[in-house]
């Protein structure tokens, strides 16, 4: 027998296939698409509403929010109560969650309980009545949780950090306060859902593992429904950011001190995008990454240190977040401020980027490893009007990229030039 | 229904191989028999400490993370009170690379004085960030000692204090690993686009050559049947009052288990559970309340936290929730109630069963408990009980004598 090399890593080999499909869709008699995808092991459904609600619609701060909530607190024919122990009863949930660009109403469920759940969630969704009593507990609790949100380093910091970049103006820069939410009235958010959930969606997409027949009677069920259509996209306002450089805020909780250092990136359609996602792994993105090895693995400072790409309709934004030892922290944000100058400064060697992009591949891989999880590919897919092609296109990009893009991008984008910077301790 | 074989090494480890031919990964999940109740009193925290060692280098590999990243990999790992378990996912054609690694690191530690004092840091750190740096953070701190008095689930996995943490020493290590780390301590599971034949020929190649340790016997010391209530108040700034009652319950592979979970799913899961309605819809006495179980491999805690308003008084609070305990004791239980609890409990297994590195982890720990076909058979364990049961549980467990309450308080409430 031969013996055993286990100093040589086994040969590797590029990712050889992508089961990424493009979702097939159907036109309801509205005109919306409802996008589908089965596939995977377990029989489950998720089914995904898709409204033009997001919290940059938004005139104060929390009404997107709560008016996402209030969409389960009663129905015409039902109580709140009524309502989740009717769709309790076939184990189904749903939620609406309110994000910068857009909000999602989602239903989940079992395949051989959609008959029973459906029409509850197009229930809840179209004759949604915003009953005065439910607001009053969602605005106590929610004033309960802002209190403990106000005593978390990691809220304030991330709070001010949207309020500089965005602007205090700015539905996405405000920041929430006590009054706020005390202040919130229920025809404010009648009216918002009136004019961004009762006016229509945008489109739907369905996913798990099911029959065509499923699928058929989830189409005649829609086209029976009193949901509408609504194909407009509505205007971005372009805001322009004025309040760079440092912030020292003070923190609630001296164990440790919280830190948010950022600013724009490249759009999600430039064509830097796949070099600066390259280039975000390298330097931030992943348990591999230079900040990891600095900041965590040699210097023991942290328990974890990140940077992230967040891309929006208003902004996109590059950022580092970490909690660190209070004691050092300043040692902490200068080695961070050394490792943007390297970055910029010296090419990468081939190896990292070979690491980082190969790791990329296989992240790629893992987020399409259920029907689920493919949904969210599929809504970046619509969003951002990517064909059905873009996948394969990124892969082959991911492969092509190299020490000369990274540097160019690197100075372009993570120079000092227009950096925000928070520290909350 | 999760398909699996399973087969077991002549050095004692015991494999499971579960196939899923519709991703393009292929997973390893690797669960060792060790956790943080096998430490000792004195040096607590340790089982999780080790856990971030096993990435600071291998007999033959100097770094874990990079071949693994190269070869389009990632990986994580949690300690818990009963084991220590590490997953990794790669692209299926890359899989060998995941049994090099594991392998290696079953094989032996480089340790090295740096990656300890690193890893301490990094551990305290971790500490810091969850334990101490959050409003409420520390309750399990401060509820296990109260609830436990000699069975080590009295500490929680991250370790009583930070000081066991710093005392840590580089023979603590060694001794450590030589005691838990070995093939016949160990369950692995492979799963995702790979055939039983490949898994075999690749255990046989990369595990099969590691030598069988003698395993430490771990005899747990049982906790005593608790006798009366007890009681904690602690101070912190938090800007409301807390309240958490826990309660012993019957261990994980008992028939109660399934009652008392799907009882805390009635009582405190969501807007529609008891507790939500009651006291926070009907009476306005918490702004949030919630009923769990811990869940571990032995007897375990039933837990019901709630976070007061800030006019109710703790009297109030804990009478409001006796009552409603002595309700369902006393009432039988509506038929709906229950169905309700048992559908949504089905939905959310089918849920957790849809990717192929949580299937693996499932198996991994049905084998820990002793069966591996409970991954199988965990829908109708739930279907299987009824209310009458329920009920019959409920009396045994909330009784003033098994419970102990962890009042949590505004600092400057501290004058009441």
């Amino acid at each position: 027998m031969m013996s055993l090399n286990r100093v040589l890593q086994p040969n590797i080999e590029k990712i050889k296939s992508l089961n990424f499909k493009y979702f097939e869709h159907i036109e309801l008699a509205c005109g919306a698409p409802i996008y589908y995808l089965s596939g995977g092991t377990e029989p489950v459904i998720k089914f995904e509403l898709v409204f033009d609600a997001g919290k940059a619609k938004e005139l104060k701060p929390s009404v997107a929010s709560f008016t996402a909530s209030m969409m389960n607190e009663g129905t015409q024919k039902r109580s709140g109560k009524t309502l989740i122990d009717d769709l309790d009863y076939w184990g189904a949930h749903f939620q609406v969650k309110t994000f910068n660009d857009d909000a999602v109403a989602t239903l989940y469920c079992l395949e051989k309980y959609l008959d029973g759940a459906l029409p509850l969630f197009i229930e809840a969704l179209t004759e949604s009545v915003f009953p005065e009593k439910e607001l009053a507990v969602l605005k106590r609790n929610a004033v309960e949780r802002l209190k403990i949100n106000n005593k978390k380093n990691e809220y304030i910091c991330r709070t001010s950090f949207n309020e500089l970049i965005y602007g205090i103006k700015h539905p996405l820069g405000k920041k929430n306060t006590v009054e706020n939410v005390l202040n919130i009235d229920r025809n404010e958010l009648f009216s918002f859902y009136n004019d961004n959930y009762s006016s229509g969606f945008k489109y739907a997409i369905l996913t798990g593992k099911f029959s065509q027949e499923t699928l058929n009677k989830t189409q005649n069920v829609l086209n029976g429904s009193a949901l509408k259509y609504k194909a407009k996209k509505s205007a971005i306002t372009e805001i322009t950011v004025q309040e760079f450089g440092k912030h020292r805020v003070e923190a609630p909780n001296k164990s440790q001190a919280s830190l948010k250092i950022g600013k724009i990136a490249p759009e999600r359609n430039n064509h830097l995008f796949t070099d600066f996602q390259v280039l975000n792994l390298v330097f931030g993105g992943f348990f591999g990454s230079r900040l990891m090895k600095k900041i965590r693995e040699d210097l023991g400072l942290t328990y974890g240190i990140h940077s992230y790409y967040e891309a929006g309709k208003i902004l996109n934004i590059w950022s580092i977040e970490a909690e660190v030892n209070n004691k050092n922290k300043e040692l902490a944000v200068s080695e961070i401020h050394k490792e943007l100058e390297k970055i910029i400064n010296d090419a990468i060697p081939s190896k990292e980027i070979e690491v980082a992009r190969n790791y990329l591949c296989g992240a790629i891989l893992k987020s399409l490893d259920n029907p689920l999880s493919m949904s969210s590919r599929m809504k970046t897919h619509i969003d951002y009007d990517l064909d059905s092609n873009y996948m394969k296109r990124y892969i082959d990009e991911i492969y092509s990229v190299n020490a000369v893009s990274l540097t160019e991008v690197a100075a372009k984008y993570l120079s000092n030039e227009q950096l925000i910077e928070v520290i909350v301790s | 229904m999760i398909e699996y074989t399973k087969f077991i090494l002549d050095n004692g480890l015991t494999v499971i191989h579960h196939q899923d031919t519709s991703t393009e990964l292929c997973v390893l999940n690797l669960l060792y028999k060790v956790g943080s109740k096998n430490e000792e009193a004195n040096k607590t925290g340790f089982a999780h400490l080790f856990e971030h060692l096993m990435f600071g280098g291998s007999v033959h590999i100097p770094s874990y993370d990079e071949p693994l990243q190269l070869a389009g990999g990632e990986n994580n790992a949690f300690t818990s009170n009963d084991i220590t378990n590490y997953y990794l996912s790669l692209p299926a054609n890359n899989v060998e690379t995941g049994f090099w690694l594991e392998s290696d690191r079953m094989l032996g530690l480089a340790i090295n004085p740096k990656s300890l004092r690193v890893q301490k840091g990094v551990v305290i750190e971790e500490f810091k960030e969850r334990y101490l740096n959050q409003p409420y953070g520390d309750i399990w701190l401060k509820l296990l000692p109260l609830a436990y008095k000699k069975h080590p689930y009295k500490w929680p996995t991250i370790g009583k204090a930070i000081a066991h943490i710093k005392q840590a020493k580089q023979e603590d290590v060694n001794a450590f690993f030589k005691q838990n780390y070995a093939p016949n301590n160990c369950i692995l599971v492979v799963g995702g686009n790979i055939d039983l034949d490949k898994t075999k020929a690749l255990c046989n190649k990369w595990f099969l050559p590691i030598p069988a340790q003698p395993i430490q016997l771990h005899v747990l010391t049982k906790e005593p049947t608790q006798k009366k209530m007890r009681r904690k108040e602690v101070y912190a700034d938090v800007p409301a009052n807390l309240i958490v009652m826990a309660f012993h319950m019957d261990q994980r592979q008992s028939k109660n288990f399934y009652a008392m979970d799907l009882l805390s799913d009635i009582m405190g899961s969501g807007k529609g559970s008891i507790l939500y309605q009651q006291l926070v819809k009907n009476k306005t006495l918490f702004s949030e309340i919630d009923a769990y179980i811990t869940a571990d491999a032995e007897p375990g805690l039933f837990i019901v936290e709630g976070r007061l308003l800030p006019h109710t008084t703790f009297e109030q609070a804990e009478e409001a929730i006796w009552l409603v305990l002595d309700q369902i004791k006393s009432k039988k239980m509506e038929e709906d109630d229950l169905k309700r609890a048992q559908h949504k409990n089905e939905t959310s297994i089918r849920f957790g069963d849809i990717n192929p590195l949580n299937r693996a982890m499932k198996l991994a720990y049905a084998e820990y408990l002793g069966d591996v076909e409970l991954v199988n058979k965990e829908i109708d364990n739930y279907l299987s009980i009824n209310t009458q049961e329920i009920c019959i549980e409920a009396k045994k467990v909330f009784k003033k004598s098994n419970c102990s309450v962890l009042s949590y308080k505004k600092k400057n409430d501290e004058s009441k």
